[in-house]
């Protein structure tokens, strides 16, 4: 499955073809959607795991800044 | 901006609307330049993702409707953009699911923000029906089919009656214009509610960043 | 009353801003972040749709079908005169020929009424042969089924069909005449030609607005009783019970969001169709996933599943930072 130039459409990769599906019981799925489906699961397992940059996890940066335009001196401003 | 009321007659319904909605959402709370510490993994970007895909369905479906519902079958440019719109789509619901499996093993609706996971939990139900009309109105055999097959569920319950998945024309109309209405206002929702509520805190730390002294109860507080 | 009184009078009851954070921050960039992600996803889009496209099987057309499988086609015109077809004993939305699903004692299929009027015979068969003119014996024989009465019809129609059923290859040219038929062999040979010839798929479309239509109700219903679409969707694994509603054409991915609504049709309780349960598949399983819907909605009401978080600690991975620096 290489290059594939047709009147109406351009695909590197055609996925038009046979489809391809795992069979395991009464489960069946796509390759497509397996393939969706790991990736998620992969995805959000780095999400998890992987470091975050810019974060020491020690001293905090700073305390909250208090919004500087909303309070009036008689009323303190809400927060 | 001054929250005060003076000057204005009690029910002057201005004053008090900015009023309500400064206590809200602050300035600087709704454009925030600075979050909390805690927010420090890549788990967080999933929702701002979710949304950047929707933009990119919006515009792809926009771009599509410029030359109307069949064009892109037999001209190149026209079936790029189906191809966008249907891998946009695609990656919506990738980083939508991986936001709402982050979002629930945070319990993210602790401290009053259950609001917050309701609207989520809706846009993605609404974000659901919103594909499924899509597919129904691409004009292909597999439009067909799925109108064939899906005609039986929705029959089913008795909404056949006034939604007619056979019906492009209507199903067109609520694709491309009230469910993305819909996604939007909920979405937008969503957003305001994230911003007004803030990012909840780790389970175990109270509002003021310390250990909390006893272990939380799960669910909402 | 002074003003500051009156400020006193308006503002609200203190109460603690909900979930309102003020421990330790950090800075942060919304607006970068957001275009960050526009972009990033806006390519990752690009590239997919570069590398893959989309898929695009070409739409299904009843001349395609009468050309394809003739033999298939009058079976299902002689069905519809019959009133065998699923169209033909549908129930509501188009007919009141069945009671269509329930659940028990709510039957809201058929309480929802008619919402689109649908009348098998009389529009697959009979209003589109009353368009032609030139053939006499085609005249003569809508003349003659006009004025049968219903059991009449419905005789001749049946006759025919179980006549087809025994044909080899179910070929219409290899079933001997006989008056048993009526006039349906000249009425369903007709109506191939008719399909056959381009005609039948935009007379089919409703009319009823006149000129301009948008509805395919009567010619997706016609080819639905038919195993032409079915042959289709089977060979692409779009069948019920062949998790089709997550399927695509081809090789694609599909709506994989709907694995769990489409599970309930592969358990065996739902796959027969012979069964209560079977009978009522869609109806139940609409009920079911409104349940499951409404429990995703409200997880944060729900004991135990709102609990899960807490015992489940993914979010210890989440937060690690926090807690190493934050120990008690």
């Amino acid at each position: 499955m290489l290059s594939l130039l047709t009147a109406d459409h351009l695909a590197v990769v055609d996925l038009s073809g046979h489809g391809h599906y795992l069979q395991w019981g009464i489960l069946q799925i796509s390759y497509a959607n397996t393939i969706v489906i790991l990736s998620m699961i992969l995805v959000f397992a780095l999400a998890l795991v992987l470091p975050f940059p810019g974060h020491s996890g020690t001293a905090p940066t700073h305390t909250p800044r208090r919004p500087a335009d909303d309070a009036t001196p008689e009323e303190g401003g809400p927060r | 901006m001054s929250t005060s009321t003076a000057g204005a007659g009690a029910g002057n319904w201005t004053a008090r609307l900015r009023a309500r909605t400064l206590e809200a959402v602050p300035p600087g709370q709704l454009l925030p330049d600075e979050q909390p510490a805690y927010v420090a993994s890549w788990i967080y970007v999933f929702g701002v993702a979710t949304l950047a895909a929707l933009i990119v369905v919006l515009l792809s479906g926009a771009l599509i409707a410029l030359g109307g519902p069949s064009w892109w079958h037999t001209n190149a440019l026209g079936h790029f953009l189906n191809s966008l719109h249907l891998w946009s789509v695609e990656l919506f619901f990738f980083f939508m699911v991986i936001h709402l499996w982050g979002k629930f093993f945070m319990a993210a609706w602790r401290g009053r923000r259950a609001l917050t996971w309701m609207t989520g939990a809706i846009t993605f139900l609404v974000s659901i029906a919103t594909a499924f009309t899509g597919y129904l109105v691409q004009t292909n055999v597999d439009s067909q089919w799925i109108a064939s097959e899906a005609k039986d569920g929705i029959n089913a319950t008795g909404a056949g009656a006034f939604w007619n998945v056979l019906d492009v024309g209507q199903m067109l109309l609520w694709h491309i214009a009230l469910l993305p209405l819909a996604v939007g206002v909920i979405v937008v929702l969503h957003v305001i509610l994230v911003r007004v509520r803030g990012v909840v805190p780790p389970i175990g730390i109270a509002d003021d960043g310390t250990p909390e002294s006893v272990a939380p109860q799960g669910g909402s507080r | 009353m002074t003003a500051a009184a009156f400020r006193g009078r308006q503002r609200r009851p203190a109460r603690p801003p909900a979930g309102r954070w003020h421990g330790p921050m950090r800075p942060y960039d919304l607006a970068k972040e957001f275009t960050v992600a526009l972009v990033v996803v806006a390519l990752l889009t690009a590239a997919l749709a570069v590398l893959f496209s989309s898929p695009d099987e070409k739409n299904v057309t009843l001349q395609q079908w009468a050309t394809a499988d003739r033999n298939d086609f009058v079976a299902t015109a002689t069905g519809e005169l019959a009133g065998t077809t699923t169209s033909a004993g549908y129930g509501a939305p188009y007919n009141t020929n069945g009671d269509g699903q329930s659940i028990g004692p709510l039957k809201l299929q058929k309480w929802a009424g008619i919402g689109t009027p649908v009348d098998p015979p009389n529009d697959f068969v009979v209003t589109p042969l009353s368009t032609i003119s030139g053939n006499s014996a085609l005249t003569d024989a809508l003349h003659r089924w006009k004025g049968a009465a219903a059991d009449q019809q419905t005789t001749w129609a049946s006759a025919y069909a179980d006549a087809l059923g025994k044909a080899p290859d179910g070929d219409p040219a290899k079933v001997t005449a006989s008056p048993d038929f009526g006039p349906v062999p000249v009425m369903t040979d007709a109506l191939a030609q008719l399909a056959s010839a381009g005609q039948l798929d935009s007379q089919l479309v409703d009319s009823s607005t006149g000129f301009f239509q948008t509805n395919y109700t009567k010619p997706l219903l016609f080819l639905g009783d038919s195993g032409y679409l079915d042959d289709f969707a089977a060979g692409q694994h779009l069948h019920g019970n062949q998790w089709g509603m997550m399927n695509e054409t081809g090789n694609y991915p599909g709506q994989a969001w709907l694995w769990l609504y489409t599970f309930w049709y592969q358990l065996p309780g739902f796959t027969d169709a012979n069964s209560t349960l079977g009978a009522n598949a869609d109806a139940i399983i609409w009920a079911l996933m409104m349940v499951l819907s409404l429990l995703l909605i409200l997880v944060p009401f729900i004991p135990g599943l709102r609990s899960i978080p807490k015992l489940v600690p993914v979010y210890k991975l989440v937060w690690r930072d926090y807690y190493r620096g934050h120990r008690a």
